[in-house]
């Protein structure tokens, strides 16, 4: 229980810091939308130029006690349920206290009257290379084909195959919206820092965006080809709640014993995200963002 | 190529936006099969809403400049070029037209409109270079 509380300790430590530098680029992303005027004004600046993380702060801490408390208070409890409903309640909370405090701000910014921007379709070809976006496409669509053939000569139950399919249908719905998004919609862009960058960040940004989620789509492909393999071989990798809970409803009999338990599985996966939380903040793309020193602008501006 | 918008302009922003499609078009900024961005796209990155692109591209496609393939997206019609033109003299017609109307609702007879703009016409050409 120690080792699952560390690594789920471990793992909100290294969401928080996520968390915290997309704080940073939510805000800077907000006062871009009108640069000249935001230095015009260094009282609102100074009052805004810091993402407030005490939202973040707290209900990481909250997040923590509850894993290291609940499994003491509720022994029946396993660690990994505590940590996933935490982590999930906080970030629904997150997702909504933040984005209204930076529309409240942005809505206290004034549009620039003069505003320009490129005709030239965007895709995700400018992003990423043939090659990495052919094999994450490809490596989908053989993977649904596989569960698809295997599900209908008997290979797999059918509580498996509903468990994976559901999976596959919100990892498709998730990776095409955020690779659309990524493309379509406004990623940070501070045409107007570009004195203090001649990156193209927002570019970069996307490049990043984009990249990522194929990478990501590759790697839940890798990881359900495994889950199928075990599966086919007659021992299940996981034992999984959900799909547990769809084999008491069909009335399916348990088969062999999983290879890993539901907290042992936890464990790898937080261990195998950890570095991927941790890196983001560091990549180029975020990084250049998040050395911009709006104060350091507004004290140049200022003689 | 970039377009631009500046909403302290009296013409609003669709047609800003038409004018200088139109434009590039005639320029050869912009042929066929050039892809234009999604609605939503230019909206985001021009800051307005996308009902006003989608205004945009639909005068633009009710003109035949742009076309619309499905899922493929928006591109540069065929004949862009010759459409353009025919727009833009539709649209002068409009703009003359309604010009006309409104002198002659402030009761300039149409004999001295007439000399007026051919009096204007004439200047133009001749300070032109």
């Amino acid at each position: 229980m120690i080792q699952s509380i560390s690594v789920a300790i471990l793992q909100i430590l290294a969401l928080s810091w996520m968390g915290y530098a997309s704080l940073d680029i939510m805000r800077k992303q907000t006062m871009a939308k009108n640069m000249p005027w935001v230095l015009e004004h260094p009282d609102f600046l100074r009052r805004h130029h810091r993402a407030d993380s005490r939202w973040l702060v707290s209900l990481s801490a909250v997040c923590i006690a509850l894993v290291v408390a609940g499994p003491w208070v509720f022994p029946t409890i396993l660690v990994v349920h505590v940590k996933n409903a935490a982590i999930l309640a906080v970030v629904s909370v997150l997702c909504v206290v933040h984005p209204l405090q930076e529309k409240r701000i942005g809505d206290s910014i004034p549009k620039m009257m003069q505003r320009s921007a490129s005709l030239r379709k965007r895709s995700t070809g400018d992003y990423a290379p043939k090659w990495l976006r052919w094999s994450a496409d490809g490596a989908f669509a053989a993977m649904c084909l596989a569960f698809g053939v295997t599900f209908l000569v008997g290979s797999v139950p059918t509580s498996f195959a509903l468990a994976v399919g559901i999976s596959i249908a919100v990892a498709a719905v998730s990776m095409g919206w955020g690779r659309w998004a990524a493309i379509s919609e406004k990623s940070p862009h501070f045409q107007q820092v570009r004195m203090v960058s001649d990156k193209d960040l927002s570019e970069n940004y996307r490049r990043f965006a984009v990249r990522l989620m194929l990478i990501l789509q590759l790697y839940i492909v890798g990881f359900l080809a495994l889950i199928l393999v075990f599966q086919i071989q007659g021992t299940p990798l996981v034992q999984n709640p959900f799909q547990d809970m769809l084999a008491n409803w069909l009335g399916e009999a348990n088969g062999h014993p999983p290879v890993l338990s539901y907290a042992q599985y936890d464990v790898v996966l937080s261990l195998a995200t950890i570095p991927l939380f941790l890196y983001i903040p560091f990549n180029q793309a975020f990084a250049d963002i998040r050395k911009i020193d709006l104060l350091g602008l507004v004290q140049k501006e200022t003689p | 190529m970039d377009v631009s918008i500046d909403e302290s302009s009296a013409i609003p922003v669709y047609r800003q936006l038409v004018q200088q499609v139109v434009r590039a078009v005639l320029d050869g900024q912009l042929a066929n099969p050039d892809p234009l961005p999604t609605i939503r796209q230019l909206a985001a990155d021009l800051d307005i809403t996308p009902a006003t692109v989608a205004k945009v591209y639909q005068i633009l496609e009710g003109a035949t400049i742009i076309a619309t393939a499905g899922r493929r997206g928006t591109f540069v019609h065929e004949q862009a070029r010759e459409h353009a033109m025919r727009y833009l003299r539709h649209e002068m017609q409009n703009q003359f037209r309604e010009f006309l109307g409104e002198q002659i609702a402030n009761g300039i007879p149409p004999a001295e409109l007439k000399r007026f703009v051919l009096t204007e016409l004439a200047d133009f050409t001749r300070r032109k270079p």
